[in-house]
């Protein structure tokens, strides 16, 4: 199993006031799953994936991944799993603003124990995957947003992540560029074997993923296979 | 991160920022900038004095009154009395001191000097014929004053260059009669140029014979210094043990602190000239290094905006994989390589301002100084800024390094 929650459980502490966020969560993900997690604003989503992905502690509960207790791994152990075997999507993009996209895209690298002579052929496959070749040496100042997410997809592909999280990734994105978004992670999902964990609010874009989790005050509320799944029609994906 | 990433990441960092990243040097280039200076000015000034004190040539050994000045109290002995021409006679004596060359008696005071309408406040020499062979001068026109001068209190002078042409511009002075503190003098010789000696400029300077000068203008019978020769460098020591107990005899001294003179010799002279410019620079350097302090904090100050402005990135990048150890070293690198560049346009310009210093105090103070390139102070100012950066940019650094990836991501 890739990841495994058991009772996870999360509060904030801030000063005095405890702010109980994720109380019972039971979650199991597979490798190559994609996953859609839905819930409504507040309902922890971000928080749990946030978790899951290594950038925020639980308070509670175990999350076992790669059948390992998190709190097994050290500090700088966490870090190379974030750096090698994951990659982030954000809404809102958190692209270094002065750095070209070929550099953006190279940031995970540098702190990678790839070897540099392969970085290159992996920046370019990774911007050339997301239909960017042409503004490799474009700042992402002159970018559209939905340029500007495909930066951010090819960055969180450069080291070849197991799993990839997109929290809510077409939040700032018109409808047909959230579809094309969809379409590389779709791609990412079915053709790269990579597992997809993604947030979203609609209906439409979860039904990309083959299961959906329903998150209501901190607990899994309903998880159910997709039927009907959505699939790629993108002229990008090869 | 392998390091060479780091610094070029840290350079990108600092390149976003130019104007900010050359203002916050400005301490550290003007700090170390000012104590490249004092050290190259100090070790120059040094080299000039000491280049003086040789020209007092290493034979010689100079006696004043008053006990040899180990603080400041001291220095007001040096006026005493104790000098007069008894001593002179017993060092000329055979018996009380060997190997002897020559015994030049000094008197010396800043009085008015006239010729015509023209009028200037300069030092009075009052000694004998040899203090021209002693102090290395030469005469440019007219004689030397002469023994015969010496014993009947003539009153005639030597005049040094620049008095000459102030007082007399193109005309001959030899044979004229000028006015010393009011009274008449003929100016039998005038001096060739030849800047200081031992600290004093002799073209500013009246030679008199001394007698003259103790009776009619001073009003004196001591003495205010007296110039030994010996006959060779390697007896010098000798002599001025013989000078010292031939002086306390004829002073009738039986207790050596209770000395009411003091000798020195060249290697006295050199010693104490090293001992007052190092402490004199010791002193600067340290009013610089306050300016490096400041500087230093500056550097905190605005690494810790920078981090702040930049949690959000720093949030990206530990998302991406960047340890706590990553981070610092970026930040780190930022400021050492600040501060490092401060360093080093610091001492350039140290150097630069050193330099024109030694070409202005040549052509335009006409002074025998050279340019002086101290390694070590180099060094000191490279190893200096660099440390200041890492001092100065290790907490911003720590902090960066412990935020929380998601609470520095979701920073706005
Ligand atoms: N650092 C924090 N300190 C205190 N409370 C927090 C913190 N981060 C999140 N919360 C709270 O936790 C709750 C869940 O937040 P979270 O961001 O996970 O919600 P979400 O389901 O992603 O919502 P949205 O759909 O609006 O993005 C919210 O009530 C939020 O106020
Ligand atoms: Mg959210």
């Amino acid at each position: 199993m890739l990841i495994r929650l058991e009772n996870l459980q999360k509060t904030y502490f801030t000063g005095e006031v405890e702010t109980p966020v994720l109380h019972d969560i039971d979650l199991c993900i597979d490798k190559g799953e994609f996953v859609s997690i839905m819930g409504p604003s507040g309902s922890g989503k971000s928080t749990l994936l946030h978790i899951i992905g290594l950038l925020d502690d639980p308070t509670g509960g175990e999350y076992l991944l790669y059948d390992k207790h998190i709190g097994k791994y050290t500090k700088k152990q966490l870090a190379g799993i974030r750096n090698e075997n994951m990659g982030f999507v954000f809404q809102s993009f958190n692209l270094l603003k002065r750095t070209s996209v070929y550099d953006n895209v190279k940031l995970p690298l540098m702190y990678s124990h790839i070897k540099e002579t392969e970085w290159k052929t992996r920046i370019d496959t990774a911007i050339e995957s997301v239909g960017l070749a042409h503004r490799a040496h474009h700042h992402p100042n002159s970018l559209s947003g939905g340029e500007r997410q495909r930066v951010a997809i090819a960055r969180a592909l450069v080291t070849g992540p197991d799993i990839i999280f997109a929290d809510e990734p077409t939040g700032n994105l018109d409808s047909k560029t959230g579809k094309m978004i969809m379409d590389i992670l779709y791609d990412l999902n079915t053709k790269g074997g990579h597992t997809v964990i993604l947030i979203t609010h609609e209906h439409d874009t979860a039904r990309y993923a083959q299961r959906i989790v329903q998150l209501l005050d901190g607990v899994v509320k309903k998880d159910t296979k997709v039927t009907k799944r959505n699939t790629s029609n993108s002229k990008l994906s090869k | 991160m392998r390091l060479d990433h780091t610094i070029s990441t840290a350079f990108v960092g600092l390149k976003t920022n130019k104007m900010r990243s050359a203002l916050t040097i400005l301490g550290i280039v003007i700090g170390i900038m000012s104590i490249i200076l004092v050290m190259s000015v100090g070790r120059g000034a040094e080299e000039m004095i000491l280049s003086q004190v040789r020209g007092m040539g290493t034979r010689s050994i100079v006696i004043e009154p008053g006990r040899d000045p180990q603080g400041p109290s001291d220095f007001l002995e040096l006026y005493t009395d104790s000098l007069t021409l008894d001593d002179v006679k017993a060092i000329q004596k055979p018996t009380n001191v060997q190997g002897v060359d020559q015994v030049v008696p000094m008197v010396l005071q800043v009085m008015n000097i006239s010729y015509a309408e023209e009028s200037v406040r300069k030092s009075v020499f009052g000694s004998n014929d040899e203090l021209l062979d002693v102090y290395s001068l030469s005469l440019r026109a007219g004689s030397n004053i002469t023994p015969e001068d010496v014993r009947q209190n003539a009153t005639v002078a030597i005049i040094g260059s620049n008095i000459k042409q102030k007082l007399y511009g193109a005309q001959n002075p030899i044979g004229t009669k000028i006015k010393i503190k009011g009274k008449v003098f003929q100016v039998v010789g005038e001096l060739a140029p030849k800047g200081n000696v031992m600290m004093t400029n002799m073209d500013d300077a009246v030679i008199v014979p001394y007698t003259t000068a103790q009776k009619y203008l001073m009003g004196i019978n001591h003495l205010h210094a007296l110039f030994v020769n010996a006959q060779t460098e390697d007896i010098v020591e000798r002599v001025s043990r013989d000078l010292t107990l031939t002086l306390r005899e004829t002073h009738g001294i039986s207790d050596p602190s209770k000395d009411d003179f003091h000798l020195t010799t060249q290697a006295d002279a050199v010693e104490r000239v090293g001992m007052i410019t190092d402490v004199l620079t010791i002193l600067l350097v340290s009013i610089a290094a306050i300016s490096l302090l400041v500087g230093g904090i500056g550097i905190m100050n605005i690494m810790l905006v920078s981090v702040t402005e930049r949690t959000k990135e720093v949030g990206l990048r530990k998302a991406v994989g960047a340890t706590h150890h990553d981070i610092l070293m970026q930040f780190l690198a930022e400021a050492i390589i600040l501060t490092g560049l401060g360093g080093v346009i610091g001492i350039a310009s140290g150097f630069g301002f050193a330099y024109l210093t030694s070409l202005i105090l040549t052509n335009f103070a006409d002074l025998n100084w050279v340019f002086v390139f101290p390694l070590s102070a180099t060094i000191l100012g490279l190893v200096v800024s660099s440390s200041i950066g890492l001092v100065f940019g290790l907490y911003p650094a720590r902090k960066a390094a412990k935020m929380n990836p998601i609470d520095a991501l979701r920073y706005e």
